[in-house]
């Protein structure tokens, strides 16, 4: 499959920003079901109940590390990371190529909600669907054109 | 259901707001051809104009999905990807190939079908 190239582009920044934008989005997907994963394991309803900043601290510390913080933490260390990726291909893609791409986390935090065990989601016919047409759409983004 | 359709439209407009100052901020920094990319956006008013923008957006999204159908929230924030062309095409500038048009519109088809299974 070949890729557009405009003339004020030259190949080697190109395939580098596409790999930028790929590493970000990857990044972003993995932030998603990290935090995900550790949210699943903070008593949403119990941190609701909580009327004074001194009791939602103490109910945080209590926050079971391995599960809960350190995944929402990880998480969104990857998403600080992904920004600066995403700047690193914003600078060598145009606009209206690198956004799109974004796109591709729902695939890929649907394929890793069905495939890794903690999460267990199904994988039905339309969300294949789904993920079938966003890559083809992700195909016809990168097509070459005469333009 | 009026607030939390407010709270979508602030983080749509914000994430807006957010890509198009990144993108601004990338560009200085490749028509610059500094060394450091993180000391040359650390100097930068946009950029950090970008990251709170990008805050802004991350809070009032978890309001709308707090307020909101999960389904619905997501198909209408799906709006960002023809609005980001729009921005490409009048504030930066760009040429858009009528494949890229295409490409956005499978890919709305699609996010639609996921989020809606």
């Amino acid at each position: 499959m070949s890729v557009a190239i405009s003339a004020s582009q030259t190949l080697p920044e190109y395939r580098k920003g596409l790999l930028c934008a790929i590493a970000s989005v990857i990044l972003v997907s993995i932030a998603q079901l990290a935090m995900k994963f550790g949210m699943a394991h903070v008593a949403i309803e119990a941190l609701r109940a909580l009327h004074s900043w001194s009791e939602l601290s103490a109910a945080l510390l209590q926050l079971p590390l391995s599960t809960a913080v350190l995944p929402v933490a990880a998480g969104m260390l990857c998403y600080g990371v992904s920004v600066f990726c995403w700047m690193a291909a914003l600078g060598r893609l145009p606009l209206n190529l690198a956004y799109p791409l974004l796109s591709l986390s729902y695939p890929l935090v649907y394929l890793g909600a069905a495939l890794l065990p903690f999460f267990n989601e199904a994988l039905n016919a339309q969300r294949l669907g789904g993920i079938g047409l966003i890559m083809f759409g992700v195909i016809l983004l990168m097509l070459k054109t005469k333009s | 259901m009026l607030p939390a359709y407010f709270a979508l439209g602030i983080s749509i407009v914000l994430t807006v707001v957010s890509q198009t100052l990144q993108k601004k901020v990338a560009d200085d920094f490749a028509r610059a051809g500094a060394a450091s990319a993180l000391s040359f956006y650390f100097r930068r008013i946009a950029f950090w104009l970008a990251m709170a923008a990008l805050g802004g957006a991350m809070l009032s999204w978890l309001f709308v999905l707090s307020a909101m159908e999960v389904s619905r929230a997501y198909s209408l924030l799906s709006i960002n990807y023809v609005l980001m062309l729009l921005v490409s095409r009048f504030i930066f500038k760009e040429t858009i190939p009528s494949n890229r048009w295409l490409g956005v519109l499978a890919l709305l088809g699609g996010i639609l079908l996921i989020v809606r299974s």
